[in-house]
């Protein structure tokens, strides 16, 4: 075990190779499997005969004797709902990593801390007001989920603040309370909604999962996951400064309060973007993070692409257990990871001692 | 090259600095002493940018201080901080690295150059058999090592200890003032200990009440009179056969 740890560290970016094509195979099983189990082959040949299709040579891949419902399930059922939660996993461990690294404690976590529920509050009032006033759509959702949980985040960060800085029991505390406050207020809309489809999709919104996944939904997140990828693996450095604590980081170079910055503005994204599509999925950023510096250590340089690969990998499955696991009635995914994420948490603060000072 | 005048700090309606002048040279042991809340580390914060002086300047070899970016800042002048706890496991080795990030550009990798340095630091040290270690599992002695040796490989001629000797035993203490008076840089410390300041240091600047009370070697600061002043304590202070001072502590 402690070889391969210590292989993992010094070839991280062939682990990052190895991991992307897991990635992708996990992609073309998790389009696979479902109530209905579609041949390997099927699903190559569809996709690609779809891919290609979008440059207008559809023609080069022939999909002879294969159904067209079958079709119709690759391509606009299980494609975008397979890469929207590799998408939504990379992200949420990514804000996992981002708010870890902010409060300088392992425990943090967009759904621990409330933004989460800030977020679906936020998309749950655009689509309230939407229903009163029929304008906007999709798009004014996700801008609803993103003030939501921008503010959530400001609200929950500022209030942690003490003369001592943010201490992290405060910012737990804080953040409970705000999720309580924010779900109570989601779950009050849902009960006076006058629209019967507004009760359904909070629902949704706050259990979390992929089961209405459109090809829509794909392209802010997918825009927005490399830079983010890229900005944090740019300030490993100073990251990895801001743990040994903040006098530390200063003396040794780093501008605080520029990468407090930063990290506000690509958690707060990230998060958003990710409830706005899935709704409430919980303890992903919790459990991968935690997951990979058992691994490769908490170096930013590693853990930023690491966490990336193996949140999305990881939430595909969860996905495919999802519609597995109670057939052939799908499970809320954050119903999931919570009964995965809640435990590790416990674990972490008994057994590794994690401890909110 | 450091320099301090009339520093005023405060939080709210607490002044903790009342106009703090201090000043090193090139090569100088400087010591800060004083009692519990004199202000002592708050001047220290102030002067490696944690903290943000109300009023006053600060001018680090001859450039104003707060006006320096903390890039600029780390290049001129490295810092043992207290903080020694993190829920973060570095490894030695990795730590110590940290102290080259202020030549870093942006995604600029460590080289081969950075990796000999830290090697020859971790010989100096007395860490090499603990480079692959937690930097959480350590005992407090070797943490304060390692907090040393992280600052050795900023390669600054200023170096800067925030107590560095707390809750260490005394051989600890002892072998870590050994540790940076080798170094022969100029240092600025605030130690706790009269008779650990009076052996190491050539200078001393003597703190109460965010004010300088004193200021010269240990001979002309640490005299019967200025400990009764200052601590309300009795002393007695004889120079022993090195040179340097001996205080004993003495009843009622």
């Amino acid at each position: 075990m402690k070889k391969i740890c210590r292989a993992v560290k010094a070839h991280t970016p062939l682990t990052c190779l190895i991991l992307g094509g897991a990635l992708l195979v996990s992609v073309v099983l998790g389009i696979a499997l479902g109530s209905v189990t579609i041949p390997f082959v099927d699903v190559w040949k569809i996709m690609f005969h779809n891919l290609f299709g979008l440059v207008g040579r559809a023609e080069m891949i022939d999909l002879g004797e294969i159904r067209e419902s079958t079709q119709n399930i690759v391509w606009f059922l299980r494609a975008p709902r397979v890469l929207l939660g590799g998408l939504v996993g990379a992200s949420l461990a990514l804000s996992g990593v981002g708010m870890q690294a902010f409060t300088k404690n392992p425990l943090a976590e967009p759904y621990v801390l409330g933004i989460s529920s800030g977020a679906s509050l936020g998309a749950v009032l655009a689509m309230l007001v939407g229903v009163i006033l029929p304008l906007g759509g999709k798009l004014s959702i996700s801008a609803g989920a993103f003030i939501g949980s921008l503010l959530s985040i400001i609200l929950v960060y500022t209030l942690a603040l003490s003369r001592d800085g943010i201490t992290p029991i405060r910012l737990v505390l804080v953040g409970v309370a705000i999720s309580s406050l924010c779900s109570a207020c989601t779950n009050y809309i849902v009960y006076t909604a006058p629209h019967e489809a507004a009760v359904r999709e909070a629902t949704f919104w706050m259990l979390g999962g992929f089961g209405s996944a459109k090809w829509e939904d794909l392209p802010v997140l997918s825009a927005l996951i490399l830079p983010c990828v890229i900005a944090m693996c740019a300030m490993a450095k100073p990251l990895n400064a801001m743990m040994m604590g903040d006098s530390s980081a200063v003396t040794l170079g780093v501008n605080l309060n520029l990468i407090r910055k930063i990290l506000i503005v690509i958690t707060a994204l990230l998060t958003s973007t990710s409830v706005s599509v899935s709704g409430c999925i919980g303890f992903v950023g919790l459990v991968i993070p935690h997951l990979i510096r058992a691994v490769v250590g908490p170096d930013h340089k590693r853990l930023v692409p690491l966490a990336a690969l193996c949140g999305a990998i990881f939430m595909i499955w969860v996905d495919v257990g999802a519609r597995l696991v109670h057939p052939p009635t799908e499970i809320p995914v954050g119903i999931l990871t919570a009964f995965m994420g809640a435990p590790m948490f416990l674990w972490m603060i008994k057994v590794r001692r994690y401890e909110f000072k | 090259m450091l320099k301090a005048s009339r520093v005023v700090y405060g939080v709210r309606e607490k002044q903790i600095l009342n106009g703090i002048d201090f000043y090193v040279n090139k090569g100088e042991f400087v010591g800060i002493i004083g009692p519990n809340g004199s202000g002592k580390s708050t001047f220290l914060k102030n002067v490696y940018k944690v903290l943000k002086p109300q009023s006053g300047e600060i001018a680090l070899m001859g450039e104003d201080l707060l006006e320096m970016s903390n890039r600029e800042m780390a290049q001129r002048m490295a810092v043992v901080v207290q903080e020694r706890e993190s829920s973060f496991d570095f490894t030695v080795e990795e730590v110590i690295m940290m102290g080259r990030q202020a030549r870093k550009r942006l995604l600029e990798r460590d080289d081969d150059e950075d990796r000999a340095l830290v090697r020859r630091i971790l010989e100096q040290t007395q860490l090499l058999d603990l480079r692959e270690r937690g930097f959480s599992t350590l005992s407090g002695g070797e943490k304060q090592r390692v907090l040393i040796a992280r600052a050795l490989a900023q390669q600054t001629e200023l170096l800067i200890l925030d107590e560095p000797t707390n809750h260490l035993d005394i051989k600890y203490q002892l072998q870590l003032m050994e540790t940076v008076k080798r170094l022969n840089a100029t240092v600025v410390a605030a130690i706790h200990d009269l008779n650990l300041a009076a052996l190491y240091c050539d200078r001393l600047y003597a703190l109460k009440d965010g004010r300088v009370i004193g200021m010269g070697t240990p001979q002309q600061v640490l005299t019967e009179a200025f400990l009764y002043d200052t601590y309300e304590v009795r002393a007695e202070v004889y120079t022993g056969p090195d040179g340097c001072l001996r205080i004993f502590f003495t009843r009622g």
